[in-house]
């Protein structure tokens, strides 16, 4: 495999641009707000990464036009003829889909004592993405998935398959995670949520997540560009230790890093930057820890995203590359953590608390999800 | 596996026990559909090795639990309880199925609407590609949800009204080679139609000289396409009424599968064209 990263576009509680994201990376601007939930017996709030939205867009609206503006705006970007876009696929990742589309209209029809008013009116993973590739004249190539927190770090992996298959030449890859009552809700009834609302992965402090809205779409593509960043593989295990995380020994952990590396064609000593999936969950950051405990010799720096804008659950795969890519080639640093984990407390793992210049060599990205699926991807950063 | 809902569901429960030994606790609709049709499928454990992929297909994923979620929040106004909302999902099937059957390996859930199991086909193969030694176990998936005029609403058949409803659960385990145990040879080609296309050339093309000997199956919405062949046979919707969702394609995959190892036919192509999407793909199941 290896293709290449040859455009991308994010919106996170960081910003509504790549560009804006990055800045506020490096400014170290937090945006968190909070979601009351009050249509419910007993009302709550939850704290909550939104992305800007000042013109108050309902989410499936918010949803669709940062999804289509971000395929417009890559499709500009590249220049893609309509001979290219014929064999350009599309690979969706996300946790909710259209659930927020869904939960609209139900919830307007109960309001209105509708008694024909129907839950989850929109049936069908793949009704979106199919709109989206249709709109943009994309190929047949068009699939979702749907892996919870691991959906979109799996789209990239199979974009990689059967861009090295001769199957397409470009990938566009869209991670999606939208503000939804089901989400918030079943991450509150599971006890997740960070009471504190702070998110401290590994961190002896550390509580629980809380969840981000955001969009991220990557183009992958046979082609080399100037910016240098190669996707060179990843791998896929499943671990059956518990529905809800891995097995705290590290042991499936480790496995799916060191298929990464060998899909990679690399070994750990060529890993110059780890990217945690960090939940700052009590058991998973301590399944992540003991994983790359096991894999590394020496540990080379490593950094955690969510901090900054929260679990984006699916799309955190393509968010987190997107924005680590954004960060180190366009913005020129590498994130820290500064105060989040500082020392040795008890999980062995210290994260960067200083920014650090750009690295080059190759990023491991590892992200972990409900029913056991692990995926550990592995980025070159040449330049 | 091809269930039919008409008022109430069939107990997948007791059909799990018995053919597993194992009482799934915390298990959805979902999830007991695709343990019913992965394990039916395994049941020489021998064959499957821990290493084994799991790549599950479907065009609307645990929709029941989905609903259940919506209606608790929506009517009760309270929160989904915590397994239903980690049962949402869709690789908790694939949590069930690997610690079930011991497997480790790959797994994904893919979908693409009427065409999800032909997704499936197309990742496992890809799965294949990267480890031809590998195996993957590929199925796919998908409810019918009572009361069906609502089931038939969700897939935009407002005017429709039906007494029956299918739901499946169709797997095959895939070898990257030719093993003592192998059967048959699946090849897939997906494609759009490409505009006045003649859809017999399309498959001609593919099928090579073969053709005239392969008995054509189509599913629901190629009805009418292409020419007729005097065994051909349409397997797709049992009955007229069914509504066309992800996984009948599957069905008719399965059902090809048992056509060849039963020495019925040697070579089977089964057609899925969805003219709404122009979405063509042409899978031949061949004896080796």
């Amino acid at each position: 495999m290896s293709s290449f990263i040859v455009a991308s576009a994010l919106s996170c509680a960081l910003g509504s641009s790549l560009q804006k994201s990055v800045e506020n990376l490096r400014d170290g601007a937090i945006n968190l707000s909070s979601v009351a939930l009050d249509n419910l017996e007993d009302p709550i709030e939850v704290p909550y990464f939104g992305i800007p939205n000042p013109d108050l867009l309902p989410t499936h609206e918010l949803m669709y036009r940062c999804v289509s503006g971000q395929v417009e705006s890559v499709i500009e970007t590249l220049g893609l003829t309509t001979a290219e876009r014929s064999r350009t696929g599309l690979f969706f990742g996300s946790s909710s889909f259209t659930v927020a589309d869904s939960e609209q209209q139900y919830f307007s029809e109960l309001a209105r004592n509708d008694v024909n008013a129907l839950p989850m009116p929109i049936a069908g993973y793949n009704k979106f993405p199919e709109r989206i590739a249709a709109q943009f004249s994309l190929s047949a190539c068009v699939h979702s998935y749907a892996t919870a927190c691991t959906s979109s770090a799996n789209a990239l992996i199979y974009a990689d398959f059967l861009i090295a298959l001769g199957e397409i030449d470009h990938a566009i890859v869209i991670g999606c995670e939208f503000k939804n009552t089901t989400t918030l809700l079943g991450f509150y009834g599971v006890e997740l949520l960070s009471p504190q609302r702070r998110m401290l992965p590994f961190d002896r402090r550390r509580d629980g997540l809380i969840l981000g809205e955001a969009c991220a779409t990557l183009v992958l593509s046979k082609e080399r560009k100037s910016n240098g960043l190669v996707f060179k593989g990843g791998a896929c295990n499943t671990d059956t230790f518990s529905l809800t995380a891995a097995n705290t020994d590290g042991s499936s952990i480790t496995n799916v890093i060191s298929d990464a590396l060998k899909a990679s064609g690399c070994n750990a000593g060529d890993v110059s930057l780890i990217k945690v999936h960090g939940t700052a969950s009590l058991l998973s950051d301590e399944a992540e820890s003991a994983g790359i405990l096991r894999v590394f010799d020496k540990l080379p720096p490593i950094l955690a995203l969510k901090p900054y804008i929260g679990h984006t659950l699916g799309a955190c795969g393509a968010v987190e590359l997107a924005l680590l890519a954004g960060a180190t080639i366009e913005g020129s640093f590498v994130p820290s953590n500064p105060g989040i984990a500082v020392a040795d407390e008890g999980l062995g793992l210290t994260l960067l608390q200083d920014p650090l210049s750009p690295i080059k060599g190759h990023y491991l990205l590892n992200y972990f999800a409900f029913g056991g699926n692990n995926v550990s991807l592995v980025i070159e950063n040449a330049k | 596996m091809l269930n039919e809902v008409r008022e109430s569901y069939q107990d997948l429960g007791a059909a799990i026990v018995s053919l597993t030994g194992t009482k799934l606790r915390r298990a959805d609709r979902f999830s007991q559909l695709a343990v019913l049709g992965a394990t039916s499928c395994c049941q020489s454990r021998e064959l499957l090795r821990p290493s084994a992929a799991i790549v599950l297909s479907t065009s609307a994923g645990t929709l029941s639990t989905a609903v259940n979620m919506m209606t608790k929040i929506g009517v009760e106004r309270q929160p989904p309880k915590p397994f239903q909302f980690i049962n949402s999902f869709g690789n908790s099937a694939c949590y069930f199925l690997a610690r079930i059957l011991g497997t480790h390996g790959a797994s994904i859930v893919v979908s693409q609407e009427q065409c999800s199991f032909e997704s499936g086909l197309l990742h496992a193969g890809q799965l294949l590609n990267q480890k031809p030694d590998g195996q993957v176990l590929v199925g796919g998936v998908d409810e019918a949800l009572l009361p069906l005029d609502d089931h038939l609403r969700r897939h935009n058949r407002v005017n429709q009204t039906c007494d029956a409803c299918y739901e499946g659960s169709h797997w095959l385990l895939l070898s990257g080679q030719v093993t003592p145990a192998s059967f048959a040879k699946i090849n897939i080609l997906g494609s759009f139609v490409p505009e006045g296309a003649n859809i017999s050339d399309e498959i001609s093309d593919f099928v090579g000289g073969s053709l005239s000997d392969a008995l054509r199956l189509y599913n629901s919405e190629s009805m009418g396409i292409g020419e007729s062949n005097d065994r051909e046979s349409i397997l797709s919707a049992p009955r007229a009424q069914v509504v066309p969702h992800g996984v009948y394609s599957g069905h008719n995959i399965e059902r090809a599968c048992q056509l060849v190892r039963s020495g019925e036919h040697c070579n089977v192509v089964i057609v899925t064209c969805v003219l709404a999407t122009k979405r063509l793909y042409i899978t031949s199941v061949a004896s080796v």
